[in-house]
């Protein structure tokens, strides 16, 4: 693929996913500055993938795979740096996102991919690198752990 | 309200409490832009797999046509044959195998130039009709050996032309034997000695027999041992010579009881010295030729197990797990393209996969 071919099509995915990107990489990361970084990331990497792979129509979940490897890595390497990051991080804006923090990370990116995302199971699976049984655990252990909350959360 | 509808409901309203930075789409464009124009790889993955099939392929076609193409082994690499080189120091080889079904003759013109070559380097005694350098003196002492593999029609009427050759060109058949397969004869090996100018004659006879499909000679340089016999059999018999001479002269019955003793065991060092130069001799003065013939469908070189039920049984047993194992290499040697092949038609489908939504 030329390369302003590239660009235009990234331009194109930019304009159409960045913002559910980043909203994501927020809600995996509880950081904007976290997520501002995975969302040029994402996309960056998309670039550099496009000159040996095509997505072609299935650019949505492919994107969303790299965001979310991409915030996971994230993750990962700020619990292995410093365990304290977390606990000065932002604010929760909400009790809602609060009642998110609760899960584990595992099952929250489940939780996030799943509904938010609106990815299916075997997309999810894809994603996340698991099989889809193991998706759909996550998924039942998460709405075991968070009926309540959410619940409580949007009455409020 | 149901469970799913909540947590959409919850995530949408935290998605929404967090706005996008407005530039940060031209941020990302920005950086895009940003990027070294990256190298096109001039070869891909899947050219390196193409490749990798295409040689695969390659290589077992060349393979299998070597295969096919490879004649029958020469008897000649019997343990019989090997002890004449045994005590032995330099040795030379040459090796001419050949197919039968194309260019016998051409093949075989070249073997007989091959033979002649080493017969011609060989003895002083050979005729004058046995080309060979003159300017070389003193020749050397070789020890010749040969294999020759004959594919005939009719094995037994071969067999038998074959056991008169040797003693046709003045040589004798030193042992034989036949083996059987499918409940006839039909392969047999036997020695032949020769009188070392009669080697090329003698092959040049056993590959008219039929269709020469193999053929190897060698020569086994013995000059250097030969002379050292003959110094050390000199020395001895000097020795022997003096010690008569002390015997003779003795005075008393003790000095001739130990110098009898050491007569004798110098007789025995004469004796055998002159046992190995005498083989040595023999050696060099008749070649000896291990001769293959055999039926087109038979393996030579199988000898008879037995003629009971017993050694049917083994034979056949024997037979059996041969073919198996031979139809088992040929159904990997054919199923090897095929599994390239898949191996290729699945990488192609992965990569359309992944380039479909």
């Amino acid at each position: 693929m030329h390369e302003d071919e590239r660009i235009a099509r990234i331009e194109q995915w930019v304009a159409e996913f960045q913002p559910v990107i980043y909203r994501a990489a927020y809600l995996i990361l509880r950081d904007r500055s976290g997520a501002e970084d995975v969302a040029q990331e994402t996309f960056i990497r998309a670039f550099k993938a496009l000159d040996r792979t095509d997505p072609g129509h299935g650019a949505r979940p492919w994107l969303y795979k790299i965001a979310v490897n991409t915030a996971l890595n994230e993750l990962r390497r700020r619990k292995r740096e410093s365990s304290a990051y977390a606990k000065v991080g932002e604010a929760a804006p909400s009790e809602a996102i609060a009642s998110s923090e609760k899960l584990p990370d595992n099952l929250r990116v489940a939780v996030i991919c799943r509904y938010f995302l609106d990815l299916s199971e075997v997309e999810m699976g894809s994603v996340i690198g698991v099989r889809a049984g193991t998706v759909k655990s996550r998924l039942h252990l998460a709405r075991k752990a968070l009926a309540g909350d959410l619940e409580m959360a949007v009455e409020r | 309200m149901t469970y799913e509808t909540d947590v959409r409901m919850a995530l949408a309203v935290m998605a929404h409490e967090v706005d996008v930075p407005s530039d940060l789409a031209g941020r990302t464009i920005a950086a895009l832009r940003a990027i070294e124009p990256r190298q096109r790889p001039t070869f891909r993955r899947w050219a390196y797999v193409a490749v990798a099939g295409a040689a695969a392929i390659l290589m077992l076609v060349i393979g299998t046509f070597v295969a096919v193409r490879r004649p029958p082994p020469a008897a000649g690499h019997s343990p019989r044959t090997n002890q004449y080189s045994a005590a032995t120091g330099g040795t030379t080889n040459s090796f001419v195998g050949a197919n039968s079904d194309a260019g016998t003759s051409k093949s075989g013109d070249a073997v007989a130039g091959q033979v002649g070559a080493v017969v011609s380097g060989g003895r002083s005694s050979a005729p004058a009709a046995v080309a060979g350098p003159a300017t070389l003196a003193p020749l050397p002492s070789i020890v010749r050996t040969a294999s020759i593999s004959v594919r005939v029609k009719d094995f037994e009427k071969s067999w038998k032309d074959a056991t008169d050759v040797g003693p046709n060109d003045g040589g004798y058949v030193t042992n034989s034997n036949t083996s059987e397969s499918g409940g006839q004869v039909g392969s047999g090996t036997m020695t032949i000695r020769v009188p070392s100018d009669r080697l090329e004659r003698t092959l040049r006879d056993l590959r008219e027999l039929g269709t020469m499909t193999a053929l190897a000679t060698n020569g086994n340089d013995v000059t250097s041992q030969m002379t050292d016999l003959r110094a050390r059999l000199r020395d001895a018999q000097a020795e022997e010579t003096q010690l008569v001479n002390l015997m003779n002269q003795a005075g008393s019955l003790g000095d001739v009881i130990d110098i009898r003793n050491q007569l004798n065991d110098t007789r025995t060092e004469v004796e055998k010295l002159q046992s190995q130069l005498n083989s040595y001799q023999d050696e060099v003065d008749y070649s000896t030729i291990t001769a293959t013939v055999f039926e087109k469908g038979t393996q030579p070189g199988k000898p008879i197990l037995g003629t009971g039920t017993l050694g049917h049984a083994v034979r056949t047993s024997a037979h059996v797990a041969v073919a198996l194992v031979a139809g088992l290499l040929i159904l990997l040697g054919g199923l090897l393209p095929l599994a390239a092949l898949v191996l290729l038609g699945w990488f192609v489908v992965r990569r359309i996969r992944e380039r479909r939504p």
